[in-house]
């Protein structure tokens, strides 16, 4: 077994065994007890624990507060707590210690002095332990000189005795303090697994000495910063290498890693021009990029990652850019795109014959969307520009999905606008449509001239509407857009489906009848219970009107077309 | 003692106390250990759990019940919230007992290598034990006198951070 992965986990040391000595641990228990009889009711139980156990138990304290109240209880406690191979210096979490205390937390120079002081007390105290870091974490400001020469200490100690992962993200100099820069000894902690920077500036020496990250498997950059010959002397230095972000980093214009085996995800944030970037990881499977300033559209050679499935942009295409108009080309596998419009883009054509999923964050119309994926399974449409959730991937559907989910207020115009981007031969057959906002009626204005579209099956989720008239001109403005077999209704609201249920039940029913010319049409409607997953058929509307009422809550219904 | 009509695999588990406890294999596969004296084939039909009293025993089995019947979080990325959510709760109640059901639990845990009932156990001692003065901690951790550091010792510890301990 691995070493380093051993130590992280909280296994103990019997399991490593082998057969035999696995089975006369079970053979040896009795020796456990009568340690356990050894103790007696007044014993310190759990300092006797093993030692990884009460790290574990010290783990979840993570004030500074708690930790050196725990320092002081006895000998043992004072041993344990110095041994703790999670160390973890944060000035945000220091300071609530102090506040819990009553302390003048608004006098940065006593909360700085302090905080100070307890890392050089916590370092100097692991320093005479023979053990390495399992996790380190440094977030803090810096206010004086002397305080530079403090973190150069503690990060000795630290990066001498080898930590796995190390983290120093927020470390911001007070004005005129010059940036931190971290020590050259980092360049060769070979037990590093995952290594985040972020406000500082690398080691001086990156370019000069040997880099001994050979188990390196996360390395994360944030506002460090850093040049073309840097990343690339970092990858290679990184065979292991999994996931690596480089998020507002300065100083680059071109992002080039080659030959990478490992590297999985690559994650950029940039707010200045970067003109290129050439990837060529074979097992890249997720790459992300984010525009923050709308700068343009790079080169992109990621040609040989055949295993890019997985596109995240961010802001984009801005105006300045040629749009997606090289998308099949520059990103020749994807099948999944999570894409983020900017408020000011143009109208954006899209084509591209491998594209499986697109989730789509625009506050502009769906109409200036123009999309040609013949394969395309699932579409979705987000009014909102918060940041989006994980890419959905469900691969049991098997019908072509359009999901719209509307925040912002919406009203029959852009129901046409709906139905003009239906019109662009994507195959779309279930439309979902989930509105958190209200609706704007607008009397007398049949705006929708074309014939309703086609589709298998609707569904309709409304949270915020709790107006039957207002609920009612969604249903209809949506049955005037399309014309589906199936249709089903839910609500967040019960009253809404509930007390005033056969009202609309009656609207959506007629509504349904009349998109049928032939009257021949039977309706069928079911209405389930999300709770207790139990259904109730009716095989008309009449049937339903005399079951009435039903007292259940969270229900749904559904109507079927014959 | 209880048995079971379904065709699962069984196995049997004995305590110090002698009593038996017959669970499905996937229950008992929730503890590390038997799941790899299983897996060498060096199980016998009995497991003696020599250090094991049954009322202990018989919570632990409680514990690795639900949570072998829970979907499990790994993979999944429809994981059902409801579930996650029951598990939560069903943990937070279990962990309602007192320090020396939690001492047994705990070390019953560390020998069998039930990694989410230590965390759990772990969880619940630093939750006993965070806000609390140094003299309110060493009566919860049962700190015997003569185990504390030396009058000099501790006041040069409580000197060094003086903030935390007035």
């Amino acid at each position: 077994m691995n070493q380093s992965s051993c130590s992280n986990s909280k296994q103990s040391v019997p399991f490593h065994l082998n057969r035999t000595k696995r089975k006369n641990h079970f053979a040896n228990a009795s020796e456990i007890r009568d340690v356990k009889e050894n103790m007696n009711d007044t014993t310190d139980w759990i300092s006797q624990l093993p030692e990884y156990i009460v790290h574990h138990i010290l783990s979840f304290l993570d004030s500074p507060l708690d930790l050196l109240r725990m320092s002081v209880l006895s000998k043992n406690w004072f041993a344990l707590t110095a041994s703790s191979p999670k160390l973890d210096f944060d000035i945000v979490k220091f300071t609530k210690a102090l506040q819990i205390s009553g302390k003048p937390v608004h006098r940065d120079k006593y909360v700085s002095d302090n905080f100070f002081k307890y890392v050089d007390y916590t370092t100097s105290r692991f320093s005479k332990q023979n053990v390495s870091v399992h996790r380190f974490n440094l977030a803090t400001i810096l206010r004086e000189h002397t305080q530079f020469a403090i973190i150069d200490r503690c990060l000795g100690v630290i990066l001498k005795k080898g930590v796995h992962e190390f983290e120093i993200r927020n470390i911001l100099s007070a004005y005129p303090l010059p940036m931190y820069r971290l020590p050259n000894i980092v360049l060769s902690v070979s037990s590093l697994t995952s290594l985040k920077i972020g406000n500082c500036e690398l080691p001086s020496s990156l370019m000069v000495d040997d880099v001994r990250f050979k188990s390196l498997e996360r390395l994360f950059l944030e506002k460090v910063p850093i040049n073309e010959e840097m990343i690339k002397c970092l990858t290679t230095s990184c065979p292991l290498l999994k996931y690596f972000t480089v998020k507002d980093c300065y100083g680059f214009k071109r992002f080039s890693v080659y030959g990478h085996q490992y590297l999985q995800k690559v994650w950029i944030y940039y707010n200045h021009t970067v003109e290129r970037i050439d990837i060529e990881a074979p097992n890249l499977c997720h790459l992300l990029l984010m525009d923050w300033e709308g700068e343009g559209t790079p080169s992109i050679n990621l040609a040989s990652c055949k295993k890019l499935k997985t596109l995240s942009y961010y802001e984009f295409p801005s105006p300045k850019s040629t749009g997606l108009a090289n998308f099949s080309s520059n990103f020749p596998f994807i099948e999944n795109l999570f894409l983020k419009l900017p408020r000011n883009c143009n109208n954006v054509k899209l084509s591209s014959p491998t594209l499986r999923r697109i989730v789509l964050h625009s506050q502009r119309d769906l109409e200036k969307f123009d999309l040609n994926a013949p394969n395309l399974h699932l579409f979705v449409y987000k009014d909102h520009p918060h940041m989006p959730p994980p890419l959905v991937t469900d691969s049991a559907q098997s019908k072509a999905q359009i999901e719209c989910h509307i925040t912002d207020d919406i009203d029959i115009l852009w129901f046409h606008k709906l139905r003009r981007f239906l019109d662009k031969k994507n195959g779309f057959q279930v439309l979902k449509f989930h509105i958190t906002a209200n609706f704007m009626s607008v009397e007398d204005l049949k705006v929708i001239q074309l014939p309703a579209y086609e589709l298998e099956h609707v569904e309709l989720e409304v949270e915020t509407i709790d107006r039957i008239p207002v609920y009612l001109d969604v249903v209809d403005a949506l049955l005037c857009c399309c014309r589906p077999r199936s249709v089903t209704l839910r609500s967040k609201l019960p009253f809404i489906i509930f007390n005033k249920q056969s009202r609309v039940v009656k609207f959506t029913y007629g509504k349904l009848l009349q998109q049928e010319d032939q009257g021949q049409t039977n309706i069928q409607i079911v209405v389930s219970s999300c709770s207790s997953k139990t259904k109730r058929h009716f095989s008309n509307l009449n049937s339903y009107l005399t079951a009435l009422p039903f007292d259940r809550k969270g229900q749904e219904i559904t109507f079927i077309k014959e | 003692m209880s048995t079971s009509s379904s065709s699962s695999k069984k196995i049997v588990l004995k305590s110090a106390d002698n009593e038996t406890f017959e669970i499905d294999e996937i229950v008992a596969l929730e503890s590390q250990a038997i799941k790899n004296m299983i897996e060498d084939e060096c199980a016998d039909n009995v497991i003696p759990l020599g250090n094991i009293d049954s009322k202990t025993l018989s919570k632990i089995i409680e514990y690795c019940k639900k949570h072998a019947e829970s979907p499990k979080k790994d993979d999944n990325a429809d994981i059902d919230e409801k579930a996650v959510e029951d598990l939560k709760s069903f943990d937070a109640e279990f962990a309602k007992v007192d320090m020396p059901l939690i001492q047994d639990i705990l070390m019953a845990a560390n020998f069998l290598n039930i990694d989410n009932l230590i965390g759990l156990m772990c969880r619940t001692i630093a939750d006993r034990i965070k806000g609390k003065t140094p003299e309110e901690i060493r009566k919860i951790l049962n700190i015997n006198k003569n185990d504390l550091l030396s009058p000099e010792q501790e006041a040069k510890a409580r000197e060094e951070n003086s903030w935390a301990f007035d």
